[in-house]
């Protein structure tokens, strides 16, 4: 019972830590907190599913496409949306995200209506047995690509050329233009890959579930994930995520029959309340100084 | 000065008329709408007390106007409170509770502290759907319609009068506070909230006031609501309510004092409005998945332009809107001029 | 021998490694200006903002009119009738020129929260009286008259210094607090703010002054400290001070030995 919501909540963790990924990754290019990560996920899901059942060619054709396609939406959001937003204050860039999850939304419900959907079996079958238990296929892809993508997203931010441009951006945009780094690029491409890594994290979670606009839902469960884990940190993004993957599914397991549902989104944001008390800026994030 | 005056008397004649015969004139449908929104408005007031001026960014609104509700619910069915005792109460309360949940915003700015008001509608909820001796949970409670001095208040006509009523005084007490040292206390901690530390202003102090106040305003909407709805349950108090909230404010106007009614209208109005439309075109075309679809996706396309467009919202497009009227109007002689 | 009304007594401050103030102490007396002068960095902004409590000083003892301040909290020190302006003005931008004046008095309003959502009595009251006070008093004092309800962000940056001062005025303080009221003015403005400056020594103020225009400190200060990597270099009158060669040497340069 203790094992199988353990795992279950590494691998619910590893998709909060994809979703916080992409999160974290547009806060550090231009510090914009994105309210509709969740949305994207959702809707990355139901683009995949619709390029997947409605191309009649293999898989290493249509992933690519729908990987294609996120990443276009992102730069799409980016420019007609960002593009015209720069020095607004935070509560305006709060609404606008909500107001593209709202778009979002009611775009994917009038396409596609309140269904469920099955999501075909894109992930190779495998069986594994730790202890006389069965796992899911999907449990452990989930745990690897996250893994996979912390690991890219670690050494891009650290060594790469873009990776580096990108940090000088976010840290002093001026700055970063007299060095010849056109801010723009680098914001457009920070969408486009949280885009894609939403994408990913929603094809995970509706092969764990299914398919439907609750998906989006899981948007707000990232907030307790970087709250903890520090809204510029990628690691702790990934942290956060396991952390909060497994204590809210031990607490539904456990304490899920005495209080109703919705007990691990309840149980998440009592932790996000006390790290706000204790530590605000979560286990990695950088302090903010404060001038006179 | 004499004839701003006199313009403003004459504003506020009309208003009273219409607020006298309103109720005879329109119908049922249009009543229902007004109210909506006149209690909507004393909600978004509220909130652009907290967040417009004050700067506090809270996401809680929704389950604060719960707990108003529930509260005089509870007054009103299980304790047998006049109804519009538990109005008042239902405020203070609701202000008891504001106040709570606003202590961890004294040390956090920003997305930090919008994050602990997201916590307290999260946690609300939770209450509201659980602790079901109190709230009857999912099951929501039924108010009987209520009297007031024995004449039964049941339906549009007779709410209106409370509602529009109460709206217009909160209107008018908000506007009172930011021509006082209270209300610049609360502009000064939006923008520089250090230096006015410095200058002698508590800053916990007036954090908490503010959101004792906005709270205030949210649990009286949230006591008209239950009321008006004779029926209170969790579903009316979540996060898609607070959401709603904050975008009345911005599409209104933050920090201004037609903002949250602008914004209630814009709001409570555009569903109905894209309602219609839809109808309209569902003759044509035929469409599944409308109504809500529609809803939504127009509110969030609104939204966007909105915010790209005129940051400052309604108040602004209509303030140069009649400044341009004005000018068309009173100075044509210009443009003959500029011909010559 | 005036009464002490500031003193700052030995204190210390440090920053993550950095000591920023390493053993100053100055003192203020009733009707006196004082200057505290020293190169870029020494730590006078450091110093007053120690006063003010924006920072919590590791050791030392700041009193004011007898009580120690030391440990209180910033809108408390207001309380006790000191004021400031602020090297980057820290005006309150949503606001008007007037509003902005009127809540540097928020220390001596009385009315409560009732009072001011009714708008009534005592609220009523004070706001008449505080309007017409800051109208004949500080409005006349630097020619801010025509400018009450325009909203600050749209003004010059020498009337927004201006709007700096009266703020702190507004307050009717015992010490008033200047943190370089005349950085990046001409030489017409100067002369207009040396003039208020008197103007308010007039009203019994005693004065704090941090600058670089020596020629204004030199001119209008009763005293002077000199410090330099958060230590006391010297004080004394203004001749004292020149005469210094410890003080001409790392400051003035020579063009002061006259």
């Amino acid at each position: 019972m203790f094992i199988q919501a353990l795992i279950a909540g590494i691998a619910v963790g590893s998709v909060y830590a994809l979703i916080a990924l992409g999160m974290v990754l547009i806060y550090k290019a231009s510090s914009v907190i994105n309210f509709s990560q969740g949305a994207l996920v959702m809707i990355g899901a139901y683009i995949t599913y619709a390029v997947v059942t409605g191309i009649p060619a293999p898989l290493w054709i249509t992933i690519p496409i729908a990987i294609v396609l996120s990443a276009l939406l992102g730069v799409v959001i980016e420019r007609l949306i960002f593009r015209y937003m720069t020095g607004v204050d935070l509560i305006a860039v709060i609404m606008v995200t909500l107001g593209i999850s709202f778009l979002l939304e009611g775009s994917t419900t009038a396409i596609w209506g309140t269904l469920n959907y099955s999501f075909p079996k894109i992930l190779p079958e495998m069986s594994f047995s730790l202890g006389g238990i069965h796992i899911s296929e999907v449990y452990i892809w989930s745990f690897i690509f996250s893994m996979v993508i912390l690991v890219m997203f670690t050494l891009f931010f650290k060594y790469s050329k873009i990776g580096l441009r990108m940090r000088a951006v976010a840290d002093n945009q001026k700055a970063s233009i007299s060095l010849g780094i056109h801010p723009g690029k680098m914001i457009s491409l920070s969408w486009a890959i949280s885009c894609v890594v939403a994408t990913i994290g929603g094809v995970m979670l509706a092969n764990i579930k299914l398919l439907n606009l609750g998906l989006s839902g899981i948007g707000i469960l990232v907030f307790p994930v970087v709250i903890l884990g520090g809204l510029d940190s990628i690691i702790g993004a990934v942290l956060g995520g396991f952390i909060i993957g497994i204590l809210g599914s031990l607490s539904a397991v456990y304490a899920g029959g005495l209080m109703g549902g919705a007990v691990d989104q309840v149980v998440s944001f009592v932790i996000l309340l006390i790290i706000l008390l204790v530590k605000p800026y979560g286990l990695f994030g950088t302090k903010e100084t404060l001038r006179l | 000065m004499a004839m701003h005056r006199n313009k403003t008397m004459i504003g506020i004649g009309i208003a009273v008329i219409c607020y006298l015969l309103g109720p005879f004139v329109l119908s049922d449908y249009m009543l229902y709408l007004i109210n909506l929104a006149a209690i909507a408005t004393i909600g978004a007031v509220g909130l652009n007390i907290l967040t417009g001026y004050t700067g506090l960014i809270a996401m809680a609104n929704g389950a604060f106007i719960g707990v108003g509700a529930y509260t005089a619910a509870v007054l009103y069915t299980k304790l047998g409170v006049p109804f519009l005792l538990t109005i008042p109460i239902a405020g203070l309360m609701t202000a008891v509770v504001g106040m709570i949940f606003g202590i961890p915003a004294l040390r956090l700015r920003g997305f930090y502290l919008a994050m602990s008001t997201l916590a307290a509608q999260i946690l609300l909820m939770f209450v509201f759907n659980n602790w079901t001796s109190i709230t009857s949970g999912e099951r929501g409670i039924f108010l009987s319609p209520p009297n007031l001095f024995g004449i039964s208040l049941v339906g549009d006509r007779g709410f209106f009068f409370l509602t529009v009523g109460i709206a217009a005084l909160g209107m008018l007490l908000s506007h009172n506070l930011f021509k006082t040292d209270t209300g610049r206390a609360f502009i000064a901690i939006r923008d520089r909230d250090i230096a006015a530390n410095i200058i002698g202003v508590d800053i916990f102090k007036y954090k908490l006031t503010s959101f004792a106040i906005s709270s205030f305003y949210a649990g009286v909407a949230g006591a008209l609501f239950g009321f008006y709805m004779t029926y209170v349950s969790p579903e009316a108090f979540g996060l898609n309510v607070s959401i709603d909230y904050i975008a009345m404010i911005i599409v209104g106007g933050l920090g201004n004092l037609w903002g949250g009614l602008l914004g209630a209208v814009f709001v409570v109005i555009l569903p109905e409005f894209v309602d219609k439309v839809i109808e309209f075109v569902g003759q044509f075309i035929p469409m599944e998945y409308t109504f809500a679809a529609f809803r939504q996706l127009v509110f969030g396309l609104l939204i966007i332009i909105f915010l790209v467009w005129e940051p400052k919202g309604l108040t602004e497009i209509l303030r140069r809107l009649f400044c341009w009227l004005k000018a068309k109007i009173f100075s044509p002689r210009s443009e003959v001029e500029s011909l010559e | 021998m005036s009464e002490t009304l500031l003193k700052v007594e030995n204190i210390h401050l440090t920053f993550g490694g950095l000591k920023a103030i390493d053993g100053i102490s100055l003192d203020v007396c009733n009707d006196e200006l004082v200057s505290l002068i020293g190169p870029n960095g020494a730590g006078k902004t450091s110093t007053i903002n120690c006063i003010c409590k924006f920072y919590d000083i590791d050791s030392g003892q700041i009193f004011f009119n007898g009580e120690n301040i030391t440990r209180l909290k910033p809108h408390q020190v207001a309380r006790h009738r000191i004021s400031r302006s602020f090297q980057n003005l820290d005006l309150f931008k949503g606001m008007t020129v007037l509003e902005n004046i009127k809540l540097g008095a928020h220390i001596n309003i009385r009315s409560g929260i009732l009072s001011d959502l009714l708008y009534y009595g005592k609220t009523r009251k004070e706001e008449r009286e505080l309007e017409d006070f800051i109208v004949e008093k500080i409005f006349s004092l630097f020619g801010l008259s025509k400018y009450r309800n325009k909203h600050v962000g749209s003004l010059p940056y020498g009337l927004q210094k201006k709007i700096d001062i009266a703020r702190a005025l507004a307050a009717r303080p015992k010490l008033l607090i200047l943190d370089e009221p005349v950085a990046g003015m001409n030489s017409d403005e100067t002369k207009e703010i040396t003039e208020d400056i008197q103007k308010i020594r007039e009203a019994d103020i005693s004065i704090l002054l941090i600058e670089h225009d020596m020629d204004l400190v030199m001119n209008i200060s009763d005293r002077i400290y000199v410090i330099n990597f958060g230590e006391n270099i010297a004080d004394g009158t203004p001749q004292e001070v020149t005469a210094n060669s410890d003080v001409i040497n790392i400051y003035l340069g020579k063009s002061f030995e006259n």
